[in-house]
């Protein structure tokens, strides 16, 4: 394999595994809950200054803070779901839409109140550490990422397929009515996916943070992204985020470096727009559907 | 002594300015099969709905047990022992048939998840749909549906069954398997209230009958007076 493939290659498998944890957790949300997390970026901010906090204030490697972060991100969306999302479900479509917009909206401006608009790095100890596969040399950071990003979806797929909770929570997103019907609490179920989906950005966050710097939009492009993950995997389709995630990241880096650097990202979203046109129920096959 | 494990007082419920329930009163007594007939649009489908918490009256009450449930959330009907099925079922399209039923157990089976698998198992032999366990829900037909939904419900031991036309699309032969495990379940202690259009069905399967139409209840009755009624005779046996 050519060196220069071969590097492009992994960062993309690296860039994908952050938009595939990202994009599955916007699509559990939406699958379960049918609402739009417009906030999905924002939380990722939280979870990248969490990090930096964690490790300024323990001096603790950054990997360290996985577990912490993962848990308060998804006490967070558990809170923001119980408090804020749960009272306008079953209102009109508008409140549901711009209540997490003016969640994403507040998360943001309390972190560049708080933190400042300055850019902050954060290294771990492997952040100088390189090892070569087949010829091409690899981050241990990216490989750390990737690793990571492997390990959470696999786990959030058994914990979908093989739990009485997880079959609790595909239950409640295909037939909320029978759901109720069975005794299982709904608007607990919405918080629990809500929570879950927030920490699967938490883990994202500290995977991200050795490898990008943390500032306050630092967020906003994943969040972005996961709206084009969601739509090329399926709503609600959960393999198919993980999927489309990792493609849309290969793709990204593969046209970035033969193609064009600067119209890289610009590529995504013409995908985006082919797939709304032509496909608008996404491109993978439907095996792991909540909804 | 016979005592009411359901008491439903007045209960009335308008859509836009449409009167569909003007003030039902009902006991249903404990142990009982009472089934509830009527023409279409009579409102029978949303006193079951306002039952179990998924419509609120506008007035009345309903006891359970000698307990007002009325605004309580749905989930905690089924956790009290009170359960449904629906009209058009709604079962959930992309689990398996045996997770299907899987939901529906209450996690309190004495015999512990081997005891919920085994009983999951027997009520999808009894509903012949064993065969079809690991099929995805989608691919049944409306009959093996409604076959499926009323395993569901039998899966949580309710004390008190609702049935919103039960035997609708199911292939005439299981019909009488399924009046007989009715009445097993009946004789074991399970009260059950069911909607049916077939009349002489209900006649042979109730220990009472309701007759709803235009939003109140007109006779209500064992199944020998309500079935030479000459109301009845006239709407439902054409005279």
């Amino acid at each position: 394999m050519p060196p220069m493939f071969g590097s492009a290659l992994i960062s993309g498998l690296v860039i994908g595994g952050f938009y595939s944890l990202v994009g599955a957790g916007l699509n559990l949300i939406f699958g379960v809950i049918k609402i739009i997390n417009f906030a999905q970026g924002a939380m990722l901010t939280i979870g990248a200054y969490l990090t930096y906090w964690f490790v300024i204030t323990t001096k603790l490697d950054p990997y360290l803070a996985l577990p912490f972060v993962a848990l308060v991100l998804a006490f967070f969306g558990f809170i923001i779901q119980k408090t804020l999302i749960n009272r306008v479900l079953g209102q009109e479509r508008t409140s549901q839409l711009l209540i997490t917009f003016g969640i994403a909206l507040a998360i943001q401006n309390t972190t560049l109140a708080l933190w400042g608009p300055d850019i902050r790095s954060v290294n771990t100890f492997i952040s100088d550490k390189t090892f070569e596969v087949s010829g091409i040399r690899v981050g241990a950071t990216a490989a750390m990422a990737l690793l990571g990003a492997l390990i959470v979806l696999l786990g959030l797929f058994l914990f979908l397929s093989r739990t009485r909770m997880g079959t609790a929570i595909r239950a409640v997103a295909q037939q909320a009515d029978s759901a109720l019907l069975s005794g299982i609490d709904v608007k607990k179920v919405y918080a629990i996916a809500f929570a879950i989906g927030s920490g699967l950005v938490g883990v994202a966050s500290v995977l991200i943070v050795p490898i990008y710097d943390v500032y306050p939009l630092v967020g906003e492009h994943f969040g972005i992204i996961s709206f084009i993950v969601v739509v090329l995997g399926g709503l609600g389709n959960i393999q198919g985020a993980a999927i489309a995630g990792v493609f849309l990241g290969v793709i990204q880096n593969l046209f970035a470096v033969y193609v064009s650097d600067s119209l890289s990202t610009a590529i995504l979203f013409f995908i985006f727009l082919i797939t709304l046109l032509f496909r608008p129920q996404g491109i993978f096959v439907r095996k792991m559907r909540v909804s | 002594m016979t005592t009411s494990i359901l008491s439903i007082e007045g209960i009335t419920k308008s859509f836009g300015g449409l009167d569909v329930l003007k003030g039902i009163t009902l006991e249903v007594e404990q142990g009982s099969i009472t089934g509830i007939i009527g023409p279409n649009g009579a409102g029978k489908s949303t006193l079951f709905d306002i039952i179990t918490g998924y419509q609120k009256s506008d007035r009345g009450s309903i006891l359970f047990e000698g307990e007002n449930i009325a605004g309580l959330s749905p989930h905690l009907f089924a956790r009290r022992g009170l359960i449904r099925t629906f009209q058009l079922t709604r079962v959930f399209p992309h689990l398996t048939v045996a997770e299907n039923l899987l939901v529906f157990a209450d996690g309190k089976n004495s015999a512990g998840a081997a005891g919920t698998k085994d009983k999951a198992v027997e009520l999808l032999e009894f509903v012949h749909l064993i065969g079809l366990a690991n099929a995805e829900a989608s691919t049944l037909s409306y009959g093996q549906l409604k076959l499926l939904e009323l395993a569901q419900v039998l899966m949580h031991s309710p004390k008190l069954l609702l049935l919103d036309e039960p035997f609708a699309g199911i292939n005439p032969g299981l019909i009488d398997k399924i009046i007989q495990h009715l009445r097993d379940l009946n004789k074991q202690g399970m009260t059950i209230v069911l909607i049916e259009h077939n009349l002489p069905m209900v006649a042979s399967l109730c220990d009472s009958i309701a007759v709803v139409s235009n939003g109140i209840i007109e006779i209500v009755g064992p199944p020998d007076v309500v079935v030479n009624n000459p109301r009845v005779k006239e709407v439902f046996l054409g005279g």
